[in-house]
């Protein structure tokens, strides 16, 4: 397993933008020196799409929210560039009344290119801040309409941008070197954010929104971040193309250019900066090639008839293709320099397994009162209950009694209707990715990993979290070693056996959860002796950080023979509370949940047996 | 108040557009999980083929017949070809592949027609005026309100009261516990896309009448833009609040272009986006959306 340290991110970026830039310098310098002129061109621009793909996958990559809008930046950061660069002698003929005294101004290109990026950079965070309010596909929706708003906006400010004509005038700077430097700088920083612990967390996100919530990570505040780094080298890709070209136009920022980045990004696969250079390579080519036949060329005598639109067609038949095929794209989740990783491959062999911590939590969590309505039904309905320091509380009840929502209303994944949940008298927060830093973990009764990141990575996401927030951080090798995961560390978590996954997400809430862990039906669908096994487990889970535990389940004997407190729940009420002995000879609880006959034959010391409580109406039936 | 009456026609005209296809989107969304980008497309498709049989010299109601035959066609096939390969997958990657037969649909109308823009000669009726009580209305605009309301009655008793529509609804509300109990997943998801095509088609045609007739390969992309705004603004997965947030987004359109400045008019889709983006930010889910259960 390689963790992801900050130095270690810095490192595996520099490695992968060294390791990509090679070949794409070989490629396009080669190029440019064989067909002259026209050659730098197409070699230049090349280089520019990888800048403009690798960042869009920055944000898009990352955090999973698709965004066809990234070109907008592009567009902003080559008129800004146009506008600031230009001298002003053309700029009195083009956009004379232009405001700010803007067409006076007379600025090198190396400041107007920085002042370009830092005007993407303020646009990028206040759109952001807007967008991340968003679920994923509004949010995609939104990137569109910004699309189409800054191409109008470019369009109609005349007085600033001249329009729908060209912007020519601005300084032809850009070469070939300068484009390969900032591409470098571009894949170092994508490289370096993919595998730093931002990098992680974001993903995680992106495989599970609420769960990466739940375990701490403050999904808005990384997408704007990512949001905001990938526009700014979006922008950078358009500053670069302004001062190729010359001479630009609203359109040449607008769909040619999202359809072929996205043909790009898909292509070589969005979660890959690899991939990035890969698809830009391989498009290119194509695209070079449909573009020449498209243009009707002479082949063995015979003229083809000119076909314009042929490239964009091979372009939208490229995307379905892929996304049938292979929607990871040809990379996946793999890098260039995932070889290099077995030479700074860190602790398999030191993890160890965890002795049982000797300080215990002294973390009291207390619910008062809870009530929660759905469309006028109480599902919870003026529930009280208390967790004290490392107690292990069973909750019980059958089917629709409330109990997963009572879990959520205690994990702060449902804000209750009235009453409080409070650890040690401090109510907890309502930010819900501030909640687990308070030492408050849970699991999810449909298991709810970080399917396609790595098992240890799925740990990793809460041992950083708990870094910033508690002084006694367990190591992700050492737990996955207690959790006997350790073999697996390097596996998909989607990939696991199903037991693995449920002890696999009690590892990763053990990381965080210093005071609470709240688990929600970790049994559902287990035979006996996993969930012998797994009756274990959560004891460990109890000893090793002294944290207490809520169990939620409807499997009586493992309750029984798991825990040292029960509630009973019933109809959105706790109809009984007790050891397990008071519950299982409390009335009230065989005839709401267990069946007057069966409560004869079994006492809590039988338990947990093969033969568990039998339904009521089947007893009554034999 | 003349002046602001017919803006109001004008802008119900244009919004109730705008619903029916946003309505064609939220069908498909609900019961697929796909944000068909290649919805706009169908309008083109639409189009064009009304521009084929216009070049024929066929009368105005074939052509129209036609091309909303076309593009219910040309929905059902594009599930058939495209989307059904991926539906199994995420929504991201479906959205994708939809933008990918976007491009292609475009890249094959300019490959076979021309990337620049043709015109369908409209009917005369379509310029002319018709007065209510002394106000003087486009006929277009009357014509289009009453076809979209037509059209979403004509969805309203399909849906609610035939055993076709009562499946469709539960598949939109529940498509697996749909399929347990015995709905065809196959011939739903051909049925919402063959509805989808319809409603896209009608756009077509009350598009055509608004705008004089052009068509380009690109044309597809302003309507569909409005509809997904409008599903967002009714709340994404209500049938209901598409309709309702088309409506709402066709009035505000047009009255911010009746009332903005003169030199702001350009912007009046900027303004108007910015307005949606309060509107969700304040309401993330949507002005008729479900309440959501989790905090996400």
């Amino acid at each position: 397993m390689t963790l992801h340290t900050w130095p270690a991110a810095l490192r595996s970026g520099v490695i992968r933008a060294i390791l990509l830039t090679i070949p794409v310098a070989v490629l396009t310098i080669g190029w440019a020196s064989v067909r002259g002129a026209s050659g730098e061109r197409l070699a230049i621009s090349t280089v520019i799409n990888v800048i403009l793909v690798a960042s869009i996958g920055i944000f898009v990559g990352n955090s999973g929210v698709e965004s066809f809008g990234h070109v907008a930046f592009s567009a902003i950061g080559a008129y800004a560039v146009a506008i600031l660069a230009t001298p002003p002698l053309i700029k009195q003929t083009k956009i004379a009344e232009a405001p700010f005294g803007l067409a006076g101004l007379q600025l090198s290109v190396l400041p107007a290119a920085l002042a370009s990026l830092a005007v993407v950079a303020v646009a990028a965070l206040l759109i952001g801040l807007v967008v991340m309010r968003m679920s994923g596909i509004t949010s995609t929706i939104v990137t569109l309409a910004l699309l189409v708003v800054v191409n109008g906006i470019i369009n109609n400010w005349t007085s600033l941008t001249g329009g729908a004509e060209a912007f020519y005038g601005v300084p032809l700077v850009t070469t070939l070197p300068i484009t390969l430097v900032v591409m470098l700088i571009v894949l170092f920083v994508a490289g370096a954010f993919r595998s730093s612990p931002w990098g992680l967390m974001l993903q995680a996100s992106r495989e599970d929104e609420l769960a990466a919530q739940t375990m701490g990570v403050n999904v808005r505040l990384l997408r704007l971040l990512a949001f905001v780094i990938s526009a700014v080298g979006a922008g950078a890709a358009g500053v670069l193309l302004a001062l190729l070209l010359g001479a630009i136009t609203p359109n040449d920022f607008y769909l040619t250019l999202t359809f072929i980045t996205i043909a790009m990004l898909v292509l070589g696969g969005k979660r890959s900066t690899t991939g990035a250079v890969i698809g830009v390579i391989v498009i290119t080519i194509g695209d070079e090639i449909f573009r020449w036949l498209g243009d009707g060329p002479t082949l063995g005598g015979v003229t083809l008839p000119q076909l314009p639109g042929f490239s964009t067609l091979f372009l939208g038949v490229v995307i379905v293709v892929v996304m049938v095929w292979r929607s990871a794209g040809i990379m996946g989740d793999r890098e260039i320099d995932d070889f290099t990783k077995r030479w700074f491959r860190s602790g398999a062999g030191t993890s160890k397994v965890l002795a049982d911590s000797t300080t215990r939590s002294q973390a009291r969590l207390t619910a008062t009162g809870l009530v929660k309505h759905f469309d006028g039904v109480a599902a919870v309905d003026g529930v009280s209950l208390e967790v004290g320091p490392g107690e292990i509380v069973g909750l019980i009840g059958p089917n629709g009694a409330g109990k997963t929502t009572l879990l959520n209303l205690l994990s702060g994944v449902l804000l209750a209707d009235e009453g409080t949940v409070a650890i040690n008298d401090v109510a907890l927060p309502t930010k819900l990715h501030r909640i687990a830093r308070t030492g408050l973990a849970r699991t999810f009764q449909n298991i709810r990993l970080f399917k396609e990141l790595e098992v240890s990575e799925n740990v990793e996401v809460t041992t950083i979290v708990a870094r910033g927030s508690q002084h006694e951080v367990v190591e992700p090798g050492d737990l996955l070693a207690t959790f006997a995961l350790l073999a697996s560390a390097d596996r998909k978590a989607g990939v696991l056996a199903y037991g693995d996954q449920r002890r696999l997400e009690i590892a990763r809430a053990a990381a965080i959860g210093n005071h609470f862990v709240l688990l929600d039906e970790p049994v559902a669908g287990m035979n006996e002796v996993e969930s012998l096994q797994l009756r274990e487990t959560i004891r460990e889970l109890n000893a090793l950080r002294g944290a207490g535990v809520l169990v939620v389940d409807h499997d009586l004997s493992f309750i029984l023979g798991l825990c040292q407190r029960i509630y009973v729940l019933d109809a959105g009420r706790v109809i009984a509370v007790g050891t397990p002995q008071e519950i299982s000879s409390n009335q009230a609880v065989i005839e709401a949940y267990i069946g007057a006959s069966v409560a004869k034959d079994q006492k809590p010391e039988q338990h947990p047996h093969p033969e568990g409580p039998v339904p009521s109406g089947e007893q009554e039936n034999s | 108040m003349n002046e602001f009456l017919q803006q109001l026609v004008n802008g119900l005209s244009l919004g109730s557009t705008y619903a029916l296809l946003a309505l064609g989107l939220a069908i498909v969304f609900t019961i697929f999980g796909l944000v068909n980008f290649a919805y706009g497309e169908l309008i083109t498709i639409g189009a064009y083929v009304m521009l084929a049989c216009s070049n024929l010299g066929l009368p105005w109601i074939v052509q129209a017949l036609a091309g909303i035959f076309a593009a219910a066609v040309a929905s059902v096939l594009m599930e058939l070809i495209a989307f059904r390969p991926v539906r199994h997958a995420d929504g991201t990657t479906m959205l994708i592949t939809s933008f990918g037969v976007a491009i292609a649909v475009q890249a094959i109308l300019t490959i076979t027609v021309s990337a620049r823009a043709r015109s369908v000669p409209q009917p005369a009726w379509t310029i002319e005026t018709v007065s209510f009580g002394g106000i003087a209305l486009p006929a277009y605009q009357v014509v289009t309100v009453v076809v979209t309301a037509l059209a979403l009655l004509t969805m309203v008793l399909v849906l609610k009261r035939t055993n076709f529509g009562i499946a469709m609804r539960g598949a939109a509300e529940d498509f697996t516990t749909a399929r347990l109990l015995g709905v065809r997943a196959n011939r739903m998801v051909s049925s919402a896309f063959l509805i989808s095509g319809l409603l896209a088609g009608v756009g077509a045609v009350l598009i055509l009448a608004r705008t004089g007739g052009a068509v380009e390969p690109t044309m597809g992309l302003a309507p569909v833009l409005k509809a997904f705004v409008a599903i967002v603004i009714g709340g994404i997965g209500s049938l209901s609040g598409a309709v309702v947030g088309g409506l709402v987004l066709g009035v505000a359109e047009v009255m911010l272009r009746a009332y903005l400045p003169g030199q702001v008019t350009g912007l009046t889709d900027g303004i108007l986006f910015a307005l949606v983006v309060v509107v969700i930010v304040v309401r993330p889910e949507g002005v008729m959306g479900l309440k959501a259960r989790l905090r996400t």
